[in-house]
């Protein structure tokens, strides 16, 4: 049986969908990154290894998310793609009709904007990390609430209250404050989740033409708080679709099966057992001093990247 | 006598022009090297952290000049010939710049409101002791050179816009656009992506064209809003706008610029510029504009 994987490596989860023919999902994996892309790849391919059906090919791998080229390098990827083709690939699969996407991940977020299937907008936060799951993580750490129960309990709250949502820091300094004047642990998280959805609003979906169906999705969408907030500021119904938590890697997958590679580049699972590193040095070539990563797999260089001027990207691994 | 001119803000905005000016006067002009890494680590440090990116940039190639010339030629330049004004964090560009060099600063005020360009020049050449007859000769020399480069991106344009290739304008100021450190080499990445680029200001203007754009207070503003009313008229496929961060004059005008392409339905994806900038949370934004104008 021929089967696509598709693997989604992102600042917080690490993800992997496996495919067949007729686009079922044989296997779905969220697993945390763990500020260790390597290991988290290697621990997804394993659990996979695991439970993959025995007649089972992969035939294709598609990486996407912020780790893409480093997922790329070490399992052998045919595809290489960013996460906003991705995810839109994935949500219009299952919602062909979808016009507006959010996606709130572990240290992103965005929006995109669909016609007839096809992306047409985008936006992504710019410059901070505010209202991502990381933010929500800290938070639930803090106020000593299982992330998990952290929607549950907002959607408990009978009177939110605001709380400040221009900037994370100071979203948490008014946090503080209102549990210091009393207010009920429910109502803050509600109010936080209502300041994060209108952050979200205000900043990565200004002036983007919001139409229903909308689709929230990523991390975040696990999130009832955060749903309800949602859709009590767009005034919409607020679709969850399945794979919600993956669609990134699903998307990826879909991509590689329609690329149809002829010979797949997949390195196998053997690179579960293998030692993989990525160094980094500084290039002394020129004032840029630019950082180039190296990686390496059982110490043979596999690709180098982060040269401006690609003197050691274009180096032909093959002669070295 | 050397010149210094740093290669960062006024400089791309006539680079043809001082450069010229200056060598056909008799001077020899130091050219501070392509913005790079140290250039901006210097600039950072020696910058207020409120003021734009941009100007970050500047005081980086001001100090990389510093006492390794005799003067460094700073000017103040408030308005243009069509009375329009600069930003006004130019107006005070020479007096900080003051304050960061030990090399004496070469200034004058470029006010065409009080004052035509050639006088100004004028007053600028006789602080250098500089004839009458030899700054009037150096004004023509340096504007046909500059007439000679702008006859030749027109040229280009021409070439450029027949492309097969799908066409993305590219929308800033010149100190972004041709600065290539600065915007992580925006232009390469999108041509291996298979787009053909475009700068907004080598689209060349009819003059005879109605004025449509609201009226400005920036000169920039202006440039930039009836270059992106002229290029509606040619095939492209999409459009995107760099900005530094913190630029407060962006801010404004950004809002014209995408009203512009998307009510002609032209995908528009805006970026902001700073030097924490991570290439690939960009490369990620150009990838996937270019997957979008492909379907």
């Amino acid at each position: 049986m021929k089967c696509y994987l598709g693997i989604d490596v992102g600042s917080v989860s690490t993800n992997l969908v496996l495919i067949d023919k007729e686009n079922n999902v044989l296997f779905s994996l969220y697993i945390r990154t763990e500020g260790d892309p390597i290991s988290a790849i290697k621990k997804g391919l394993k659990l996979l290894k695991e439970k993959i059906p025995e007649n089972a090919e992969v035939v294709g791998v598609g990486t996407t998310g912020s780790a893409r080229q480093l997922a790329g390098v070490i399992t052998g990827a045919d595809l290489i793609k960013n996460e906003i083709t991705a995810h839109a690939r994935g949500v219009a699969h299952f919602i062909p009709d979808v016009k507006t996407i959010i996606e709130i991940g572990g240290q992103d977020s965005k929006i995109i904007i669909l016609e007839n299937g096809v992306v047409v907008d985008f936006g992504l936060n710019l410059l901070c990390a505010a209202g991502t799951g990381s933010f929500l993580d800290a938070q639930s750490f803090r106020l000593k609430i299982p992330i998990q129960e952290f929607g549950k309990l907002a959607l408990s709250s009978k009177q939110p209250t605001i709380i400040s949502s221009r900037c994370t820091v100071f979203a948490e300094s008014d946090m503080i404050h209102k549990q210091q004047i009393g207010h009920k642990t429910e109502d803050i998280v509600a109010g936080l989740c209502q300041g994060l959805a209108r952050n979200f609003l205000a900043n990565i979906a200004k002036g983007k033409n919001i139409k229903p169906p909308i689709v929230f999705e990523g991390g975040v969408s696990e999130n009832l708080g955060m749903r309800k907030a949602f859709e009590e500021a767009l005034k919409e119904k607020v679709i969850i679709p399945k794979y919600n938590t993956v669609m990134g890697a699903f998307g990826a997958a879909l991509l590689v099966k329609e690329m149809s590679p002829q010979k797949s580049k997949f390195f196998g699972f053997g690179v579960i057992d293998k030692d993989i590193k990525c160094t980094s040095f500084q290039c002394k070539g020129c004032p840029n001093q630019c950082e180039v990563i190296e990686a390496r797999i059982d110490g043979k260089v596999m690709a180098r990247w982060g040269d401006r001027c690609g003197k050691w990207s274009n180096l032909n691994m093959n002669n070295i | 006598m050397t010149i210094g001119i740093p290669r960062a803000l006024i400089y791309w905005k006539r680079p043809d022009f001082w450069q010229s000016f200056f060598e056909n006067l008799g001077c020899d002009v130091l050219l501070s090297p392509k913005t790079n890494k140290e250039i901006i680590e210097k600039g950072v440090k020696s910058a207020d952290p409120e003021t734009c990116f941009s100007f970050k940039v500047f005081f980086g190639h001001l100090l990389w000049l510093d006492e390794k010339c005799d003067f460094v030629f700073v000017p103040c330049l408030k308005t243009n010939k069509e009375k329009l004004e600069y930003c006004p964090k130019f107006f005070g560009l020479p007096d900080l710049a003051k304050i960061l060099t030990k090399t004496p600063i070469l200034t004058e005020t470029f006010d065409e409101r009080k004052e035509k360009f050639e006088k100004t020049l004028k007053k600028l050449g006789k602080k250098l002791n500089k004839s009458r007859t030899e700054i009037q000769e150096a004004i023509k020399i340096a504007l046909l050179k500059e007439k000679e480069t702008k006859e030749k991106q027109k040229k280009d344009f021409f070439e450029k816009i027949k492309s097969k290739k799908p066409k993305i304008v590219l929308v800033s100021h010149p100190y972004n656009l041709y600065d290539d450190y600065v915007n992580l080499r925006t232009k390469e990445k999108l041509e291996r992506l298979g787009a053909e680029v475009i700068f907004i200001d080598e689209i060349p203007i009819d003059e005879t064209r109605n004025e449509i754009y609201p009226k400005f207070h920036w000169e920039f503003a202006k440039e930039i809003m009836e270059k992106v009313q002229a290029i509606l008229d040619y095939d492209i496929a999409g459009a995107i706008e760099i900005s530094s961060f913190q630029c407060g004059c962006d801010a404004v005008l950004k809002e014209f610029v995408e009203k512009e392409f998307k009510s002609s339905k032209i995908p528009f994806l805006y970026l902001i510029i700073d030097e924490q900038t991570g290439e690939a949370g960009l490369q990620t934004r150009l990838e996937a504009f270019i997957d979008t104008l492909k379907s």
